[in-house]
């Protein structure tokens, strides 16, 4: 699920709103610095920020922000959260706070402006929020007309293309599973911007999985050449060095 | 060599110092026996039925299943829900489990281990779950293990000590735990049976050697009736155990069977030597105790191996080996009744004891009356065979394999348990052929009838059809609304449901339809162990079955289905059999007594035994079951063994010039303690089985010794009355044997 972290960090990234006041800019600049680096403490750290602006700011800017904070730290917690075994306690906890962040922002989102990326970032909202059968089934519908919309007022959104991509990629096998298609969306998105970290990482992992090694390894390189801070690429480019080296050198 | 060949009783002192040897490695290898209770075998391998049930599970898989049942705590909260999928997790980790279903998997697999109200809610919500992972009250909650039928009673064993294991989670979050199912109480019916062979067949020893010791009061000869039978025993067994046979829970009451008959052997030799020692001195004594008993323990033997014999008929595999290692051991006791025991009591130096017998058994008391009263005594037996064969047909003919074990039994307790809160134990399976694919929803009447049908019985728990999942897809389609748990409103709705079902979803379909879409099974989960309502139940799904529509059929099968259904049939060939065991047995009797009247002389006598013991079946509620029906076979080829010893006692005082009232009452002095003697060692060691907490033994045990009493009463009273109301209707009818 760093796949999730690294399209709104991406994201963040490219479209952090500038020409606010200082407070405004702190916030800013600490989401995209926690994004950047895939930091979950900061990203936490930043929504406490964007949290703490209400009263000071705009209150439109406050929302935005808190939103934008609230995906990033979502998805670092919802990666953690895949990574820790089903048995341990932390687990619930780890799920209960994701929801607590996820809802949180997704009811602020009807309040900002109209756009395909509201409806993008609603999206990937819940995708954090999908992590069961049950809950599939809970949000699909919510999630696909989302992802629906966003493509429908902007046809070209890359990120909301990579939105698309991700049924295809996360659900179960034989439950709507297509990694082929799911890469060929990915590829339309790079193809619109290629630049787009969460659409290689996406497709670094597909290609992973469908076992085409040397596509994963040009995606993984082709991201760190862009971020030397992303930590997946890095771990992924190392684990694949020590296959190859072997356990003993 | 000439001299062993020309002297008869070296060569049998040879033969029984052998058998003697042989029967020490014997009995090390006798250590290796074991049970084998697998259900399998107690199924005929050519029956429909058998066929039925393996078309069934190469359809659907094995309906084999094992229920760990938790109550008595809150099963929706994270500690709970931890422990439960803690223990799924560990149960899908033993061998020979193929699937787990229940409360936990759901909780894992569907919800991700997240979301415990919204869990609630779905499993409580609406039917599809209650009655079989979920009781109505949702307080107890069942883990449905499918497993693979084991290869052995080891691999059984463990197979279910692991599924034990694999609940500790839930124990020490404080659950009660309960774990029942077919191969759980096969598990507990081998370890009982296996341990109640071991403390009963001591006990049966040790009750028959008292008696023994009371009426022969000697050691010496009692230490050569033991020695005999445990040689005969050890070789028997050895045998069973070299040829890589088992016993089962039938051939468990063996070696008590083996030990008792081969004391009667022995009893019947020595007691006759001791009669003669006095008058002839050992040597002759010896060789005409033998030369006058000969015949009767050759033909008793020989009945008993008939009677044994006539088991190998039957279409179950324990039961011929039953009949195959009875025979064998009889034949091997004979053997040894004629080698081991002049060996031994020469030996062993055993001394004069015909005026140590108690009085009790050497007046022949009972001779005087039915020889004094012939009609009176034949119209009480007369009275009694017919109170006996009017209480035959109120025997039961169905068992409840639960009630083997005792009444408090943790076993028992805990299918209570369970049948008291949500599952069941087993399923009732029926197979349905439709004349379109099942997902047309012209044919989802037609299945909730049938599936209406079998709910409507009290032993039913759950029936679980396709069309429960069909529902449950659809709710889920629906966002889960439990309003939306129906069926869906076209085929083509149905079909694009079941095609988006992951692995799991398409193997619990594997398990509920075929590939081709024409056949389903309906599972009716029965919490009812007694074997007679199940067969109503059975009955009552065929009768459904046979008022499917048109071009419609299906048929009713399962493992216990296929098991109660042996057994049945098993009851019936037995029976059959029985009266071919009478005709062999007679017919045994008539060569050895070379006359038809002495030979329908001895008819009655011992067909009132059969009677009464099957009355008694009746009159004390015991079952006549695949171990019950047993009794009957060999008893009669074990009862009629008295009557062999005194009618050929009768023909040799006739022979001798006696007049038949007067041989009649000889022979009845000459046998009568002896068979008395024989007879009473015997029940002992049968009564000794009642003691037994396992049910087969202690019936087997109860109905042998009531079936030996009435024998030896009726060989007594009935045989003598016969002859002499013979004589006094037509003087001298009874002939000498040739």
């Amino acid at each position: 699920m760093t796949a999730f972290a690294l399209a709104v960090a991406s994201l963040l990234l490219a479209a952090a709103p500038l020409g606010a006041n200082e407070t405004v800019e702190g916030a800013e600049r600490a989401i995209a610095l926690a994004a950047h680096r895939y930091d979950e403490a900061a990203a936490l750290e930043a929504l406490a920020s964007a949290r703490a602006l209400a009263g000071h700011a705009p209150e439109a800017r406050v929302r935005d922000l808190t939103v934008h904070a609230g995906l990033l730290a979502a998805e670092l917690l919802r990666d953690r959260f895949e990574q820790t075994p089903s048995k341990d306690r932390t687990r619930d906890k780890l799920g209960d706070r994701i929801d607590a962040i996820a809802q949180e922002s997704l009811g602020m989102i009807g309040s900002l402006p109209e756009s395909s990326e509201r409806h993008r970032i609603e999206a990937d909202l819940l995708a954090t929020l999908i992590r069961s059968d049950f809950r599939a089934k809970k949000y699909e519908k919510r999630f696909r007309a989302a992802f629906g919309r966003a493509l429908e007022l902007d046809p070209k959104n890359p990120r909301a293309i990579v939105s698309s991509a991700k049924p295809f990629l996360f659900a179960p096998p034989g439950r709507g599973r297509d990694l082929k298609e799911g890469i060929q969306l990915l590829d339309r998105a790079l193809e619109l911007d290629p630049r787009l970290e969460t659409a290689l990482l996406l497709r670094a992992r597909a290609r992973e999985e469908l076992g085409d090694r040397t596509g994963a390894k040009q995606d993984w390189r082709a991201l760190l050449a862009m971020n030397p801070d992303c930590v997946p690429a890095r771990r992924a480019l190392e684990n694949e060095g020590q296959e190859r080296v072997g356990p003993h050198g | 060599m000439r001299g062993v060949r020309s002297d008869p009783t070296l060569l049998r002192r040879i033969a029984g110092g052998f058998l003697l040897l042989l029967a020490l490695p014997a009995a090390w290898i006798a250590r290796g026996v074991v049970l084998d209770n697998r259900l399998e075998r107690w199924i005929a391998h050519d029956a429909a039925e058998r066929r039925r049930y393996e078309e069934f599970r190469t359809t659907f898989g094995s309906d084999e299943f094992i229920a760990v049942v938790v109550s008595g705590n809150s099963l929706f909260d994270a500690a709970s829900l931890a422990a439960l999928t803690d223990s799924l997790e560990r149960l899908e980790q033993v061998p020979g489990v193929v699937t787990v279903q229940g409360l936990p998997q759901v909780y894992r697999d569907r919800f991700g281990g997240e979301d415990i109200p919204e869990l609630e809610r779905e499993m409580t919500s609406t039917p599809f779950y209650e009655g079989l992972f979920l009781s109505r009250d949702a307080r107890s909650a069942t883990l449905l293990v499918g497993v693979e039928p084991a290869e052995g009673a080891q691999e059984r064993i463990r197979l279910c000590t692991a599924v034990r294991d694999a609940t500790r989670p839930l124990a020490e979050r404080g659950f009660r735990v309960a774990v029942v199912g077919s191969p759980v109480l096969i598990v507990a019916l081998d370890a009982l049976s296996t341990r109640e062979a071991g403390i009963t067949f001591p006990l049966a020893v040790l009750g028959s050697m008292i008696v023994l010791a009371w009426l022969l009061r000697s050691p010496r000869a009692m230490l050569v009736a033991a020695v005999h039978s445990g040689a005969s025993l050890a070789l028997s067994l050895g045998l069973v155990v070299a040829t890589g046979g088992s016993l089962n829970m039938l051939t468990a009451a063996l070696p008590a069977l083996l030990w008792v008959l081969g004391l009667s052997y022995a009893v019947h030799i020595i007691s006759r030597y001791r009669q003669l020692d006095p008058a002839l001195g050992p040597e002759e004594a010896l060789r005409r105790a033998l030369a006058e008993t000969r015949t009767g323990v050759f033909y008793s033997a020989l009945t008993t191996v008939l009677g044994f014999l006539s088991l190998l008929a039957a279409g179950l595999a324990p039961v011929r080996e039953l009949g195959m290692f009875g025979a064998i051991g009889m034949t091997l006791s004979f053997a040894s009744s004629q080698t081991v025991v002049p060996l031994l009591v020469r030996l062993l130096r055993v001394g004069r004891g015909a005026d140590r017998a108690p009085r009790l058994l050497r007046a022949a008391r009972w001779a005087e009356l039915s020889v004094r009263s012939p009609k009176t005594v034949l119209a009480i037996a007369a009275g009694v065979l017919a109170i006996a064969v009017a209480s035959i047909p109120r025997i039961r003919l169905e068992s409840n394999p639960l009630s083997f074990l005792p009444a408090h039994d943790p076993m028992v307790e805990e299918y209570r348990w369970v049948a008291e809160r949500v599952a069941g134990f087993y399923t009732a399976e029926i197979v349905v052929r439709l004349p379109v694919p099942w997902t047309d929803p012209t044919a989802w009447p037609v299945l909730e009838k049938l599936a209406r049908a079998l709910a409507a019985s009290p032993i039913v728990a759950k029936v679980v059809t396709p069309l429960d999942l069909l529902r449950k897809l659809e709710q889920w389609d629906q966002g889960l609304d439990p309003v939306a748990y129906r069926l869906p409103d076209s085929r083509e709705k149905a079909e694009s449901l079941l095609g988006n079902l992951d692995a799991n979803g398409r193997a619990v379909l594997a398990s509920l339809a075929a590939p081709t879409g024409r056949e389903v099974r309906i599972s009716a989960v029965v919490r009812e162990m007694d074997e007679g309502r199940f067969l109503h139940l059975v009955r009552e799904a065929r009768d459904a079955v046979a008022h499917l529509p048109e071009g419609w059929s299906g048929s009713v099968t399962g493992q216990v289905l296929s098991l109660a259904m042996a057994q049945q049939n098993l009851v019936s060939a037995q029976l059959r059999s029985l009266t071919l065991a009478v005709v062999l047995v007679f017919l045994a009797v008539f060569v050895g007594l070379r006359s038809w009247r002495l030979t329908l002389a001895a008819i009655p006598a011992n067909l009132l035994p059969i009677a009464v013991t099957f009355a008694s079946m009746a009159w004390l509620a015991i079952p006549l079951d695949a171990a019950t029906v047993m009794v009957a076979s060999v008893a009669v080829g074990i009862a009629v063994d008295n009557s062999l010893h005194y009618l050929i006692e009768v023909s040799r005082e006739r022979a001798a010039g006696s007049d038949p009232i007067a041989a009649a009452r000889g022979a009845l002095a000459v046998v009568a303690p002896t068979i008395a003697v024989a007879t009473l060692a015997a029940v002992t060691g049968f009564a000794s089985l009642v003691l037994s907490s396992f049910l087969p033994i202690r019936y087997y045990g109860l109905l042998s010794a009531i079936l030996l009493v009435v024998a030896l009463a009726s060989d007594l009273l009935i045989t003598p009355a016969i002859l002499a109301a013979a004589v006094s209707w037509k003087p001298c009818r009874v002939e000498s044997p040739r």
